[in-house]
């Protein structure tokens, strides 16, 4: 043999050595079962979950942080971290009493003064949290355990703007965190959640990691959705990122990761047949909706009656197709503006751009004064919802007779373009069911004639809006709801193009996993 | 050989200043803005001009270029506006990675390649050159991303020999470190390997024409001789080119090796921050990227001189 070929001859030996030594290692690894490894939707990048309202600081917050109140599974809002609560009959105060043994991550009590703050800086970025806080007149500790919330006008949602279970969920921190500037992020992670997230080993960009908080102290009562006993069964949870869906879900069959939030839709029949892997997926308001952002200001959709024409033109079985969402994952025909399953789900208005067709589509834009104008869709095509989604609608609106420009970018090139008022025209987006479901979080509705891109603005929405956030009683806001989508329907803030879930895959290995599109890692054992 | 490496030095500063220029105008003037990326999608105007302030995003552009600078001629590329950790921390968290691969890469390629280039040069036309040049075209040909998944799934998920992804780093466990890279070594080194070998192969055939080889054989030399110390070392600074120019791409960030296998390197920290517009990690990169290219240029001009006396004239 050459001296060439035996030395690579004996590089080979050396790599096959080094392999099967790892793979000793390896199964160590997989065999672990007090740590669960799991891979969410994306990197965290902001870790202040009262800073933002992307979703996976949302997920870390839960992680890391409690509330006073959760909503389970059916939509109710039940105490957390509360031991009792008390609202006076005209429901304009609300007296909270914090259970006992309550402690943060750095092993101080959690107190009122804690929560009084903590509610103080979310209320002045959340959009619920905004409008709690224009209803209040005083949010005051009267001692340790106890909170009094003294309300200046009626608002009929206390209970759950307090437990909104999506961005920004009211997390309580301690006081001295929470009087950080709002124009900067909290410079210390410490909530009172049941894990405690390691600061020391984050790696951006590759993986984070927590540890259940020894000292956390759950409710007696079981796991149900984000309420109930948040019990750590697991000692470590480690979130990998890895942005290949087709690695993340190797790695999941390989036994690398427990859990894979977003599983690619072409990937799920595969995984469907796959005897080690279980996929859940919610339901209702704990899917996703993905809507179109209209733009109000720009012409020729400051008229309401061509911006009907793409509701009308907009059929969302063929988007779920595009998308590759199997039928038991979407809601067919989904005409709810605020969530198909959700509490207050109607089709009121819907007749106004029936049929959803492409034929009455060009047939109702005849009717109309456009002229041909130039339509421009801000496509973001890092995200898969989105691309899909705007290609579809693309050739959808050509079909119709719509000039069509498609602009195709990054996310974060959409997000910048979209602030100015003019040079777009619509863009799409998806949203999580939770914070479409209720008009008042509904991002294209609740920001009616606000500053928020898009600036659609109708007066009798605004007033629809006022009597909801008012009142108490869930007919009179069932009512108000469809009132407002019909309103909605006319006036076209967003079109809905369709109601999804992206169920979650995860290893058989795991057992008490809540089913939720907001992973959660309590209550889950190996 | 000082004076060699000292000219370049010195051309180098003027270089990586309009570089540096370039890189800052192009970011700044491009669509984005990484106040509207960290707030989200319901932040108010007002609450998006407090963090821009906040992260000094509002300030003009030449006082901006000006303090970035100032703050570069001193050692510091400034903080991650997402991350708040310092971007020379930052990008060292991900350089051992990239780092560890492109040296992997860059010793199985040449490992393999450089042999099976002579190979098939010293047989020209013949089967096993043509065996040689099957194999570098399919190197050339299949994409790294199916390679990738193609070794991922027969060898990890089947035969669970390899893990499918990740990296341990050299210091925590080599061993472990070592396992977790011949995949991605394998699938990122084969078209390096390709190209390296072609590149041997054709520089091997035209030394071998040459007079003095024919002078080598009539004086009796042994073929090995002939070969080891006459051929190869005229063939070598072609061959040398193609390694270095492939080493700076590597180090330059092998983008689609670090995402099959979720290798935390460069490459892939590279993709994350312009997507998020992180101004002061992409700036550093770039720097870096630029820094390095310079870097394995130097030490490419310093083998040819070594291994081609007539370089120095």
């Amino acid at each position: 043999m050459s001296p060439v070929l035996s030395r690579l001859a004996r590089t080979l030996q050396l790599s096959a050595i080094a392999a099967l030594l790892g793979v000793t290692a390896v199964h160590a690894q997989l065999h672990d079962k007090k740590t669960l490894t799991a891979v969410l939707e994306a990197d965290v990048r902001v870790l202040d979950p009262s800073f933002t309202t992307v979703y996976i600081t949302r997920t870390f917050g839960f992680m890391v942080y409690d509330t006073l109140f959760s909503q389970a599974e059916d939509g109710s809002v039940k105490p957390q971290m509360l031991e009792s609560f008390d609202v006076s009959p005209d429901k304009m105060v609300y007296k909270f009493v914090l259970r006992d043994g309550l402690r943060f991550h750095d092993g101080s009590k959690v107190t009122s003064a804690d929560v009084v703050a903590s509610l103080q800086r979310w209320g002045q970025k959340d959009a619920l949290g905004k409008a709690l806080t224009a209803a209040t007149k005083s949010l005051v500790a009267t001692d340790e355990k106890t909170i009094v919330l003294t309300l200046g006008k009626p608002y009929g949602q206390v209970l759950q703007t307090l437990g909104k279970p999506s961005a920004m969920v009211p997390f309580i921190m301690p006081a001295r965190l929470a009087k950080t500037p709002l124009s900067e992020q909290v410079p210390e992670i410490i909530g009172s959640g049941p894990f405690v997230f390691k600061r020391s080993e984050w790696k951006p960009g590759s993986q984070m990691t927590f540890e259940r908080f020894k000292d956390y102290v759950p409710r007696k009562e079981a796991a149900d959705f984000l309420a109930g006993g948040k019990v750590a069964k697991v000692d470590r949870v480690i979130w990998k990122v890895i942005p290949d869906a087709n690695t993340a879900i190797s790695a999941l069959q390989a036994g690398e990761v427990d859990y894979v939030q977003y599983p690619s839709f072409d990937m799920l029949k595969l995984l469907q047949k796959d005897p080690s892997v279980q996929l859940v997926s919610a339901k209702g308001a704990g899917m996703f909706m993905g809507h179109f952002r209209l733009n109000h200001l720009e012409k020729p959709f400051d008229d309401p009656a061509i911006r009907r024409v793409v509701n009308m033109a907009v059929d969302s079985s063929k988007f779920m197709a595009a998308l590759g969402v199997p039928p038991e994952f979407a809601v067919e025909n989904c005409l709810a503006y605020f969530s198909c399953g959700g509490t207050y789900e109607s089709n009121a208005g819907s007749e106004l751009v029936a049929p959803r067709t492409v034929a009455a589509a060009k047939a109702a834009l005849a009717k109309t004064r456009y002229k041909g104008e130039k339509i421009t869709i801000l496509q973001g095509t890092d995200i898969e919802a989105p691309r899909v989604s705007g290609e579809v609608l693309a050739q959808t609106l050509r079909e119709v007779g719509f000039n069509v420009d498609l602009q195709s970018m990054d996310w974060g090139s959409v997000v910048s373009k979209r602030a100015a008022k003019t040079g777009w025209h619509l863009f799409s987006v998806h949203n999580a069911g939770y914070d479409m479901a209720n008009p008042l979080t509904n991002l294209y509705i609740g920001n009616n004639c606000a500053d928020y891109p898009g600036w659609s603005c109708d007066e009798r929405m605004t007033k629809k809006l006022a009597e909801f956030r008012e009142t108490a009683d869930l007919a009179k806001q069932k009512e108000l709801a469809a009132d407002i989508q019909k309103l909605a329907y006319e006036t076209t803030p967003s079109v809905v193009w369709g109601q999804f879930a992206q169920p979650a895959a995860l290893s058989k290995e795991l057992k008490g996993m809540i089913n939720s599109s907001i992973p959660v890692f309590w209550n889950v054992s190996k | 050989m000082p004076r060699l490496i000292l000219s370049r030095l010195m051309a180098t500063i003027p270089v990586v200043a309009i570089v540096a220029l370039f890189i800052f105008l192009m970011l700044r003037l491009s669509p984005g803005d990484p106040a509207i990326i960290m707030a989200g999608d319901n932040a108010t105007p007002a609450e998006l001009a407090a963090i821009r302030a906040q992260l000094g995003l509002d300030q003009p552009l030449i006082l901006s270029f000006l303090r970035w600078a100032g703050q570069v001629l001193q050692g510091d590329l400034g903080m991650s506006l997402f991350a708040h950790i310092p971007v020379t921390e930052l990008i060292g968290q991900r350089l051992e990675p990239t780092l560890m691969l492109t040296l992997c890469a860059t010793l199985f390629s040449v490992t393999v390649a450089v042999p099976l280039g002579v190979v098939a040069g010293i047989h020209q036309g013949k089967l096993i050159d043509r065996a040689v040049m099957v194999m570098v075209v399919l190197g050339f040909s299949l994409p790294v991303f199916l390679i990738g998944y193609g070794l991922v799934r027969e060898l990890s998920i089947q035969a669970g020999i390899f893990p499918v992804q990740g990296y341990v780093s050299l210091f925590e466990d080599p061993l472990r470190s070592l396992h977790h890279l011949v995949l991605p070594t394998v699938t990122v080194g084969l078209a390096y390997a390709s190209l390296v070998a072609r590149m041997t192969r054709s520089s091997i055939i035209e030394v071998m024409k040459q007079d003095y080889i024919r002078t080598a054989r009539a004086k009796g030399l042994r073929p090995r001789v002939v070969l080891g110390i006459h051929a190869l070392k005229n063939a070598s600074p072609p061959i040398i080119t193609t390694i270095g120019a492939g080493v700076a791409v590597l180090l330059g960030g092998v983008v689609v090796t670090e995402s099959v296998f979720a290798i935390p390197g460069l490459g892939r920290l590279t993709v994350d921050v312009v997507l998020r517009r992180d101004y002061p990690v992409i700036q550093g990169l770039l720097l870096l990227f630029s820094g390095l290219y310079f870097l394995v240029n130097l030490v490419v001009d310093i083998l040819y001189v070594m291994v081609d006396p007539r370089v120095r004239t």
